[in-house]
C-alpha cells in the first residue's frame, strides 16, 4: 500500500531535484512506469519552475506544498503556494507559429503540462493558488 | 579556445547546485558537444551562456549528444531553437543525437518546430553534417 507524498519546497530551483527524486521513489512504490513517473516529473517541474521564477514580487523564503497520491489507477499531484493569484491554465495555448523568442516565457512548460496530464484544475483558496493535477497511469509489468 | 568543464555533481544531499557535465570535442569547425545530466530550469543558464560563446567564436557545426542527458524539461527545447536559430544567421547547423526515450518523447509531445535534425546516433549525426556541409 502506497502512501501518500508529501513535500515542502522553498522557493528555489535547485529545491525541483530533490522533490523529482522523491517522486520517482513514490512511482517506483506504485510500479508507475517511468514513462509515467517522467511526465508527472516535468509537468511538476514546470509548474513549479514558474511559481519560482515568476509568482513573487518579494525576495523572501516561501514554501511551496507539492503532495502525490494515487487514486484507482489515477495519479493526483497538489501544489499549493502562496504566491500572487496566477492561474496557468487561463493562459491560452502559445501560438506555435509565432517564433519561440517572442513567446511568453512560461508558456512554453504550461503547453507541456496540458500535453503530459489528462486534467489540470485551479483554484484561488485562503490566499493560496491550489493546482490539482491528474494522470491516469499504467502499472509496471 | 573555450574549454569548460563542469564537475559532475556528486549525490550527496550537501551539493548546493545540480551542474550540468559538458564535453567539448573540436574538429575545426565541428564542435561535439556531449552533455552528462538534467536540463532543467535550474541548468539552463549555464549550458545557454557555454552554447553562446560557441556560437560567438564561430562555430559553425554543432553536434549535441543527449544520451547522458536523464532528464530535459521545457527549457531544453528553448535552448536547442535558439542555438539552431543562432547558427542559421550564420550560415550553421546543429543537430542533435542519441536523445533518451523520455527525452525523445519530449521533443515529440511538445508539437513546437524543431529546426534541426534529432538522430538516432552520432554516427548518423555525424554523416548528416558532413554531407550537408559544404567541403
Amino acid at each position: 500500500m502506497s502512501e501518500c507524498l508529501q513535500a515542502s519546497l522553498v522557493n528555489r530551483l535547485d529545491e525541483i531535484e530533490k522533490l523529482a527524486a522523491r517522486v520517482d521513489e513514490f512511482c517506483r512504490q506504485n510500479q508507475i512506469a517511468a514513462k509515467d513517473a517522467y511526465a508527472i516529473n516535468v509537468s511538476l517541474d514546470e509548474l513549479v519552475t514558474n511559481v519560482i521564477s515568476y509568482g513573487y514580487e518579494d525576495k523572501a523564503e516561501h514554501r511551496i506544498e507539492i503532495q502525490l497520491r494515487m487514486d484507482n489507477g489515477w495519479v493526483e499531484a497538489r501544489i499549493d503556494d502562496d504566491a500572487r493569484a496566477f492561474n496557468p491554465m487561463e493562459k491560452p495555448p502559445p501560438d506555435l507559429t509565432k517564433p519561440l523568442a517572442e513567446r511568453p516565457i512560461g508558456g512554453l512548460g504550461i503547453h507541456i503540462v496540458r500535453k503530459m496530464m489528462d486534467s489540470v484544475s485551479y483554484r484561488r483558496q485562503d490566499g493560496k493558488n491550489v493546482l490539482v493535477l491528474r494522470k491516469k497511469v499504467v502499472a509496471n509489468s | 579556445m573555450c574549454l569548460f568543464y563542469a564537475r559532475k555533481s556528486s549525490q550527496t544531499p550537501e551539493k548546493p547546485h545540480p551542474a550540468m557535465e559538458i564535453q567539448e570535442e573540436k574538429h575545426g569547425p565541428l564542435m561535439i558537444i556531449t552533455l552528462n545530466g538534467k536540463l532543467n530550469a535550474a541548468t539552463y543558464p549555464q549550458i545557454h551562456e557555454h552554447f553562446n560563446v560557441l556560437v560567438n567564436e564561430g562555430i559553425t557545426s554543432l553536434l549535441v549528444d543527449l544520451a547522458g542527458v536523464t532528464y530535459m524539461s521545457s527549457v531544453g527545447l528553448r535552448l536547442f531553437f535558439l542555438a539552431a536559430k543562432d547558427l542559421q544567421r550564420k550560415n550553421g547547423k546543429l543537430v542533435i543525437c542519441s536523445a533518451q526515450p523520455d527525452v525523445r518523447r519530449l521533443f515529440e509531445i511538445s508539437g513546437l518546430p524543431t529546426p534541426y535534425p534529432i538522430l538516432g546516433s552520432r554516427e548518423e549525426a555525424l554523416q548528416r553534417l558532413a554531407s550537408e556541409t559544404p567541403q
